[in-house]
């Protein structure tokens, strides 16, 4: 069973594939830009979240969610899908 | 224009991606040491014709041409041109490269083959072209560009790292195969050089690859094209088929 949605859960996630302490991960901080993400810590947190939360997530999906809230957002949708199916 | 700096012939150097990064340092660099250069570049017209004024002002005389090094046929003609307006090569670099970085996963065919196409084939193309007359003349001598990443591997850059590891087997041959014919080999393996192709890191991770040089910090592409020169004048006559490092101990 794939566990509750929690945007600190993923805040903390990102911090530490990223390598980061937590307070650096803002919501609206930039993954690219701003946390220095390179595809490989995407293809890893992406797998984590895949995992985590018994969804699927496309690359292109991935590469649209590009902060804290739009990744929550994204794998809200993702759950939602999977519920609904 | 002639040699103006010295009354002895000018050797002539042909380099392959001279236009930029490590491979525009190796073209200014043996113009100085006394070569004539003939250079290609694959895209960038105005960083070569920089290059290429940089060259004749250490008194070299200079052809530069646009080629795609994965093109034999124009790698060939390449090397016609430089030998027909310069005179035979005595030494050549091949240091066209490109990255085309991604988890191997979510490599697409194009990202290998672009990356197998010019780094790998292109020294492959440029290297049998030049032997040809290298072994004619009992003479001649080849430094190819590989990276630390070829040596040891590198995380996102199965192509980049496959293809270097490429060029150093490829090297190691040609050095086993022609050093009867007094042709030398050598491989140069850079660590983390400032460059167009390493300016896209981002501070942070800078800083992370800072950590783990003993010398904190990056190399210059004018210390890499020093290397280069040295291993393609005389002075380097009995170095043949190795692989030297020049990454401030990255890896030691």
């Amino acid at each position: 069973m794939a566990e509750n949605l929690d945007i600190e859960d993923l805040r903390a996630m990102l911090a530490q594939t990223l390598e980061l302490p937590l307070a650096e991960i803002g919501d609206e901080s930039h993954f690219t830009e701003e946390l220095e993400m390179d595809s490989l810590m995407s293809l890893e947190i992406a797998s984590n979240l895949e995992s985590r939360y018994a969804i699927t997530i496309r690359d292109t999906d991935f590469a649209q969610a590009r902060t804290l809230v739009q990744l929550h957002d994204l794998v809200a949708a993702k759950i939602e899908e999977r519920s609904a199916a | 224009m002639t040699g103006a700096h010295t009354s002895e012939p000018r050797r002539v150097a042909l380099v392959s991606g001279g236009s930029r990064g490590i491979g525009r340092a190796v073209v200014v660099r043996l113009a100085q040491d006394g070569h004539d250069i003939a250079f290609c570049y694959h895209s960038r017209a105005e960083a070569a014709a920089e290059a290429a004024e940089e060259a004749t002002r250490a008194g070299a005389r200079v052809l530069a041409r646009k080629v795609d090094v994965s093109d034999p046929a124009a790698c060939q003609d390449f090397v016609t041109a430089a030998e027909q307006e310069l005179g035979p090569v005595d030494v050549a670099v091949t240091a066209a490269g490109i990255t085309r970085d991604k988890p191997l996963v979510q490599m697409d065919d194009a990202m290998w083959r672009d990356v197998m196409a010019t780094n790998l084939d292109g020294t492959f193309h440029i290297s049998r072209a030049v032997l040809q007359s290298f072994i004619k003349r009992r003479t001649g001598c080849l430094v190819a560009l590989s990276s630390v990443a070829g040596v040891y591997g590198s995380a996102s850059q199965t192509n980049y790292a496959a293809s270097k590891a490429g060029i150093i087997g490829f090297t190691r041959s040609v050095a086993k195969e022609y050093g009867r014919f007094g042709v030398r080999a050598n491989v140069v393996a850079p660590g983390f050089v400032t460059t167009d192709m390493t300016a896209g890191v981002g501070e942070r991770t800078r800083e992370k690859y800072l950590g783990q040089i003993p010398l904190r910090r990056f190399g210059a592409a004018e210390e890499v094209a020093d290397l280069v020169a040295f291993l393609a004048s005389d002075r380097a006559g009995y170095i043949n088929g190795q692989v030297i490092g020049i990454d401030g101990g990255l890896v030691i």
